[in-house]
């Protein structure tokens, strides 16, 4: 995995005083959040910065704690400085509420909702699923989407990204019948 | 389960797409490098004709740019390529160009060796003497850019209005050896009084130049040059 050099820069780890260097070291943050994400496949934050798998394997081991605590060089950024990221990724979208177990975690957007619609409506066009019933398991942990970007990613937050195509009039969510969204038709 | 007639095929397609696409993509950048290097060769052999015609040698450039060559791999300094002074133009646009996008992590001050290794390191022929020589015709500009020195060797390029006073060049220095400086080392080092060494430190931090850090075993705040970043990176290469 390939950490930014900031990752081992002391003084990233205190709240700096000077608001513009404060805003650089916060976008540092979220591109370090969102890096690390993507490179591992991971979807769920908590609030104090610890990443959660979705599939049984292990996390690898300097992502077992917070990302927020860098052992290598003993610093840790304070919980109140880890709101402060956390709550101005929340602004500006790159991190929205609503883990799957837990209402204290968040999901990681490291594309936006937008951007992942449209990569799961390609998805359907290019296995020519268009007017097929898809489940959101073969969706997003099928043999198929092997490759693609979502796969892996938790059906919850598949279903809040599929929404934005039903909005478009592209596709329609079926539920089971405990009114959980379970499949998706995309046209 | 075996499929026959054209549902045999379904099965293996995807295998056979991605590497063809990936095989394809290879081509390409294969072909576009060749095609970069033909132009820079073209570049040398017609220098005179770029030279004297304006309008062939602009859209030469525009096309250049288009697929990606850096400028400054077509200029040859030695020979006179073009002209020789379009060399450090282009080295004088990109030093604005780093110098506004780092402003916010450094505040200002960049060291030469830093800008030659880490940002122009796609352009291997640019020495220390050309980045030097670019600043001085920048100065007709009245951006602010200047060099200065610390430490009799070591030059950095100040691209903000604000110049430095000499205590916080000093702080620089002690800075360059351990990338970091705190009121004690400021104390034992250059023997300053408490007091002018917490001024100057908390002036640096106001100004962006330097990053505090106190988690330092709950002794003391140290302050950080941030150059201390990209000259990490050096060090792994």
């Amino acid at each position: 995995m390939t950490v930014p050099p900031i990752y081992a820069f002391p003084p990233l780890y205190t709240r700096q005083p000077n608001a513009i260097i404060r805003n650089k070291q916060i976008d540092s943050w979220e591109d370090i959040l969102l890096t690390t994400a993507r490179e591992n496949g991971l979807w769920e934050i908590d609030t104090e910065g610890k990443f959660t798998s979705q599939t049984t394997q292990e996390l690898p081991p300097h992502l077992q704690g917070s990302i927020f605590s860098n052992e290598s060089i003993g610093r840790t950024a304070p919980p109140l400085f880890v709101k402060e990221i956390l709550s101005h990724m929340l602004t500006k979208g790159s991190l929205v509420q609503g883990g799957s177990d837990t209402t204290s975690a968040y999901l990681v957007l490291w594309k936006n909702m937008d951007s992942w619609a449209s990569l799961m409506l390609e998805w359907c066009e290019t296995t020519n699923k268009l007017g097929q019933v898809v489940t959101l398991y073969e969706l997003t942990n099928g043999d198929e989407s092997i490759g693609w970007d979502f796969h892996g990613m938790p059906q919850g937050l598949a279903a809040r990204c599929l929404r934005l195509l039903v909005k478009r009039g592209r596709a329609t969510m079926l539920q089971d019948e405990y009114d959980r969204d379970i499949a998706v038709k995309v046209i | 389960m075996k499929r026959f007639g054209v549902a045999a095929f379904d099965a293996s397609k995807g295998a056979y797409e991605s590497e063809t696409l990936q095989r394809q993509s290879k081509e390409y950048d294969e072909q576009l490098k060749l095609f970069q290097d033909r132009l820079v060769q073209f570049a040398n052999a017609h220098n005179n004709e770029l030279k004297e015609n304006p309008e062939f040698k602009a859209k030469f450039m525009k096309m250049c740019y288009s697929i990606g060559i850096d400028p400054l791999n077509l200029f040859d300094k030695d020979r006179h390529l073009f002209s020789v002074n379009d060399y450090y133009y282009e080295i004088c646009v990109k030093l604005i160009q780093i110098c506004r996008e780092t402003r916010d992590i450094n505040g200002g001050i960049v060291s030469l060796d830093e800008l030659r290794k880490v940002y122009f390191a796609g352009a291997s022929n640019v020495t220390e003497e050309d980045i030097e020589k670019a600043v001085e015709m920048l100065g007709s500009l009245d951006g602010g850019f200047e060099i200065f020195e610390i430490r009799n060797h070591l030059k950095f390029l100040r691209s903000v209005p604000t110049e430095l006073t000499s205590d916080q060049t000093k702080v620089l220095e002690v800075c360059s050896v351990m990338g970091y400086a705190s009121n004690s080392l400021l104390q034992a080092n250059l023997t300053w009084e408490k007091l002018r060494c917490k001024a100057t430190l908390n002036e640096m931090v106001a100004n962006g130049l330097l990053w505090i850090d106190d988690q330092c075993g709950g002794r003391e705040i140290l302050y950080w040059d941030p150059s201390w970043i990209t000259r990490s990176t050096q060090e792994h290469l």
